[in-house]
């Protein structure tokens, strides 16, 4: 029993922590600024991606074989951790003009945080249908709190009511599918169900029903509209959130569920897969190029990266995992950095329209420049990791023969870069127009600047040494 | 190699770099601390590119430093260092020379607003530069390659508000990129069939098997040339050259001089390999039977000649240089053509001096002038500038190749190579070319500075300050002397694997063309007499160009650099205007017959539906998922 508690310390220790968390506001009811809470929370975070180079994450089984963490799985779960972190930074309460984060609720915002990884951590483990849904369950339900947090403001409210709805009928979808196949294998472990399918009409019902609820975690078009009216309506931190940590959770459970369980559709899975990045790139793209609001904009952009992601997954073998799990982590940090500028920005000033960072390279050109690597970085332009990334992901499709795929995403990440660099337009190339009030030079919180410098540091780093997709490429060879 | 080398090519390579960083986050509102830390950085750059120098004269050692950057089943691209002595000499060149080019711009640019801007894209250009010459393989290459253009465009239109300098940088960014599409689809050949794009592996592969490249050898080389003949402008890609004057002063020196331009040639040089083997063309157009090095030359010879005669009619004290620097380009590139890399190099090497310089003169005029850049305006000035005329005149003589300044020894060993590799026509032309570089020169020279002053602002015209005169006195040393510093003899070591033993003095070096091919020594230096006699006859004392009187036509087609813009311009717009038709006459035709109301029915519905979509009706998001699926499912049935 001791060993396999042992199994799941890094689960234990991060529920240790979140009631911590939440017992530090309950202590301190009203008298606390939250500080304690974001020190709490990230330093607790970071200790546990610390302890998770010294064996909190033992590569053994568990409890019946339902829960195990290989190598890739720990890498997933060291970027939830990460995200977290960063996240929680990003929440730091600094002098703020405007509400734009629950600060009165941290506490509780934290400890929910806190709970979604937990299930993230889950759900990357679970080798068993019950524990895979559970986990999967405790990602969403804290995660549509967050959203709503703020819910004395209806737009994040009507955010929250969208999340929750819509992840609901998606639930709900993914159920229906796995019970078809739960039906049919009559086992509810993966390996178990993955070696009984046989192809049927039946067999393929589920599989569509399944990747109808991955989708909508993954926002693949036309799984996808929740997101734009989501991210727009959630705090920016909880946004910078969802559109990485979660989208990585998604992922996960495509491998887990779609390409696990349904090996024997192996093509089926290939053409749907492949018809869906291509949507998605295409929609997410033309989509973001009229968008002014940052948040829709990062969110359109956040299903155009998807749908390259999504090409990597039409490669089964090894390097179809390694350059996912490399791209997310790449669009993790490149991402937060994008995220973490607009949070710095809107909570200073209130702004969220791209047209408002007009002059922003001269009133603040630290942010500027952050923002510009992580546009770069986003559009895939050398040295920035994105490049890499995105580079492996095409190699992944190239090696399948799938050239057309390849081709389809040029064609997108050329789009792509398009509107990124309007972004850089507007705060380095454009000059003071009439009637636009600039951005003054503003004061950034330590914290915030941490969150920055890791990024910016990430994607200059991931994108020069080689190491990192070693490290990937070591981890898929094993698999999850 | 040693650790302690290999941190001092991080330290040359990023130096620069991080200076471009440090000036955007931590100087923008301090010019003289952005001044500091650019110039601090390629003085550090060139003194470790001394110590490396002098530690590779002493202990060779194997040049090449890498680790693997990427790698994807077979294809391997390294992040690596290629330390040879052909790019230890360009280290020199660039941080040397440009060293004196960023110290004179601290002096030239003093006041301008956008101070920290253009050391910040300074150093940024120095790093692209300094990554393409330490690249180990081409993609390496290409990367810094791209990157020079990217800040040789934000140098070229530093003053963005005038509209002429934004359109030079926009033309000499896509005239470039035009170069480098070839050259990516050389480098994409060259992996395909060789797999690989490591030079030295490139290199030992063609080694042992000089067909490896099959029917493609002359299709790749040439297209690794059109990188070249972009970077490099060479014809018909020269365009984008003359107009990129729009620039700062100092940045046509550094552009000219020792970076940009030179990159073309640099890179010829160090894929020289690939040139060596027999012509061979794929079946259907075997009958070209062309070598790549002839083509190479033919277009280097060409293009001496068309600028030499375009810089004979300019009357802009940059643009005569700017053509200049082209027509000594295209005598680099015949240089490779005619088998002769090293002879090419040891001419960039002197141009790289004498260049600079001249550049760096004439932006003393033109800031001592207040910005006038028209030589019929100018005039008397040997008086009013005495350090910057005397420092200029070096130049020239330089430029125009009379011994013993370090021209001649360069120009020399080129028409020599091409003599004895008997292309005499192209020596010929070299010749010419020779007799025109002292006809433009010299009426430069005597219409600005000498006779007596043309405008009144002439008269109030004082010699700059020391910090834009060291870096002249400090250019006018190597422009003098490097025909003496053996050069030649160390690149010639470099070419023909194994150092030349031949230690020679540098009298010996100072009569040797004479003494080892006669015939070209004194046919460069008598067409550089009756260049310098034509210039006096007609420019000693005029007040106006007698040549258009005297040429007519011709004249007014050289003043018009023969009309090569004007061509492209109208290809382009025909080129447009073809399209546009065709694209017309589609959408007249056979869109608006049936298709067009399908089509505007279709977009419009389309534009309904997802405006509807992202109305946040939750019904209709429902909708369209459950839709989702099902066309999932009907996709996968189906199939």
């Amino acid at each position: 029993m001791l060993e396999q508690l042992a199994t799941i310390s890094n689960e234990l220790l991060l529920t240790l922590l979140a009631f911590t968390v939440f017992s530090i506001s309950l202590v301190s009811l009203k008298k606390t600024d939250g500080k304690a809470e974001v020190l709490v929370t990230a330093g607790g975070l970071l200790a546990l991606l610390v302890l998770s180079f010294a064996g909190t994450m033992p590569h053994r089984a568990a409890f019946g074989d339902a829960y195990v963490t290989g190598p890739v799985a720990a890498i997933f779960k060291r970027l939830f951790l990460a995200a977290g972190i960063l996240m929680a930074l990003l929440s730091w309460p600094g002098k703020r003009k405007t509400d734009v984060a629950p600060f009165h609720h941290l506490g509780e915002y934290l400890g929910l945080l806190l709970l979604s990884i937990i299930g993230m951590c889950f759900l990357v483990s679970a080798m068993e249908l019950a524990l895979l849904y559970v986990g999967l369950e405790l990602v969403t339900i804290p995660l549509i709190l967050l959203v709503a947090i703020n819910r004395h403001e209806l737009r994040s409210a009507e955010a929250g009511m969208k999340y929750v709805l819509f992840s609901a009928m998606s639930s709900g979808l993914l159920l229906y599918g796995l019970s078809l196949v739960y039906g049919m294998a009559g086992t509810l472990s993966l390996a178990g169900i993955a070696a009984k399918l046989t192809w049927t009409p039946l067999t393929v019902m589920a599989l569509a029903l399944v990747m109808g609820g991955v989708g909508f975690k993954i926002s693949a078009v036309p799984f996808h509209l929740w997101t734009p009216d989501t991210y727009e309506g959630a705090p920016v931190p909880v946004t910078a959130f969802l559109s990485v940590a979660s989208k990585a959770a998604g992922f996960a459970l495509f491998y887990k569920v779609v390409a696990g369980l349904f090996a024997v559709l192996g093509p089926s899975v290939v053409v749907m897969v492949s018809i869906l990045a291509t949507l998605t790139m295409t929609f997410g793209n033309l989509v973001a190029l009229q968008q002014t609001n940052l948040k829709r904009f990062l969110a359109f952009s956040s299903i155009a990266q998807a749908g390259f992601l999504m090409i990597g997954l039409v490669h089964g073998g090894p390097l179809g995992l390694t350059s996912v799990v490399f791209y997310l982590a790449v669009y993790l940090f490149s991402n937060l950095a994008a995220f973490g500028v607009v949070t710095v920005v809107s909570a200073a000033t209130g702004k969220e329209d791209m047209r408002d960072y007009l002059g922003l390279s001269e009133s603040n050109p630290k942010l500027a420049l952050v923002m510009m690597l992580a546009m770069f970085s986003l559009a895939g332009i050398p040295p920035l990791a994105g490049f890499l990334g995105k580079f492996y992901l095409f190699a992944a499709a190239a090696e399948k023969g799938m050239y057309w795929l390849v081709f389809v995403g040029a064609v997108n990440a050329t789009i792509s870069l398009y509107y990124y660099l309007i972004v850089i337009k507007w705060m380095y190339l454009l000059k003071a127009a009439e009637g636009r009030q600039r951005i003054e030079p503003i004061e950034v919180s330590w914290a915030s600047w941490v969150v920055l410098g890791v990024s910016t540091v990430a994607m200059i780093v991931i994108g020069i040494l080689p190491q990192f997709i070693h490290w990937a490429e070591v981890a898929a060879s094993s698999g999850f | 190699m040693h650790p302690i080398l290999i941190l001092f090519l991080w330290l040359i390579l990023f130096l620069p770099l991080a200076a471009a960083v440090g000036i955007t986050l931590f100087a923008l509102r301090s010019p003289a601390r952005s001044a500091q830390l650019s110039i601090g950085a390629i003085g550090a750059a060139f003194g470790l590119s001394l110590a490396l120098f002098w530690h590779f004269s002493s202990h060779p050692e194997p040049p090449e430093w890498y680790i693997n950057w990427l790698s994807v089943a077979d294809l391997k691209i390294d992040l690596g260092f290629r330390l040879d002595p052909l790019s230890l000499l360009m280290l020199l060149i660039v941080t040397g020379v440009g060293g004196a080019i960023h110290i004179y711009s601290w002096g030239y640019l003093r006041g301008d607003r956008s101070v920290p801007r253009f050391f910040a894209c300074l150093s940024f250009f120095t790093f692209s530069m300094l990554g393409i010459v330490l690249a180990n393989n081409f993609v390496q290459m290409f990367i810094f390659w791209e990157l020079v253009g990217l800040s040789s465009y934000l140098l070229i239109g530093f003053w963005h508000e005038r509209p002429a300098a934004a359109d030079a940088a926009k033309k000499a960014f896509l005239v470039n990129r035009l170069g480098d599409f070839g050259f990516l689809i050389g480098i994409l050949i060259l992996w395909n069939v060789l797999g690989s794009v490591h030079f030295q592996t490139l290199q030992g592969k063609l080694a042992d098997n000089p067909h490896a490249l099959w029917s493609l050898t002359t299709v790749a080389g040439l297209l690794i040339f059109c990188g070249a003949m972009g970077k490099s402008a060479q014809f018909p890609l020269h365009v984008w050259l003359p107009d990129a004057m729009e620039g700062p002063t100092p940045v046509s020196a550094l552009i000219h001089a020792a970076t940009m331009v030179a990159a073309g040639v640099y890179m010829l040089c160090r894929v020289f390999f690939l040139f060596q083997a027999a012509p061979q063309w794929p079946d259907d157009i075997a009958w070209l039977q062309v070598s790549a090095l002839d083509v190479i030359a033919w277009i280097g010879g060409i293009t001496a000649l068309l600028s030499a005669l375009m810089a004979v009619q300019q009357n802009d004290i940059k643009r005569i240089l700017a053509y200049s620097t082209l027509s000594q380009l295209g005598y680099m590139v015949m240089a490779v053509g005619v088998n002769g890399p090293g002879q090419g190099m040891y001419h960039l090497t002197t141009h790289a001096f004498f260049k600079a310089l001249l550049f760096l003169g004439a932006g003393s005029v033109i800031l001592a002038l207040h910005h006038e850049q028209d030589i019929w305006k100018m005039g008397g000035l040997a008086k009013k500038m005495p350090l910057t005329y005397w420092t200029f005149l070096i130049g020239t003589l330089a430029l125009c190749g009379v011994p013993p300044f370090s021209g001649f020894y360069s120009k020399d060993a080129i028409l020599a190579a091409a003599f004895e590799h008997g292309q005499f026509v192209l020596f010929g032309l070299g010749v010419g070319v020779a007799m025109l570089t002292a006809l433009y020169m010299f009426r430069l020279v005597w219409v600005a500075f000498g006779g007596s002053a043309r405008s009144a602002a002439v008269n109030h015209a004082q010699e700059s300050p020391r910090i834009i005169t060291l870096p002249l006195i400090a250019l006018a040393i190597p422009s003098a002397l490097a025909g003496f510093f053996g050069i030649d003899h160390y690149l010639a070591g470099y070419f023909s694997h194994g150092r030349s033993a031949e230690a020679a003095s540098w009298l010996h070096r100072l009569v040797a063309p004479f003494a080892q091919a006669p015939l070209p020594a004194w046919a460069g230096l008598v067409a550089v007499g009756v260049g310098f006699v034509a210039a006096w006859q007609l420019y000693r004392e005029a007040k106006t160009d007698p040549l258009p009187r005297l040429l007519g036509g011709f004249a007014q087609a050289m003043r018009e650099r023969f009309y090569f813009d004007e061509l492209y311009a109208k290809i382009i717009a025909y080129t447009q205007d073809a399209l546009a038709t065709v694209v017309d006459g589609l959408d007249r035709w056979i869109l608006a017959g049936t298709l067009v109301r399908g089509v505007h029915g279709t977009v419009e519905l389309a534009g309904r539906l997802l405006r509807l979509l992202q109305t946040g009706n939750l019904q209709t998001y429902a909708l369209v998922v459950a839709t989702g699926v099902l066309l999932l499912l009907y996709c996968l049935i189906v199939r």
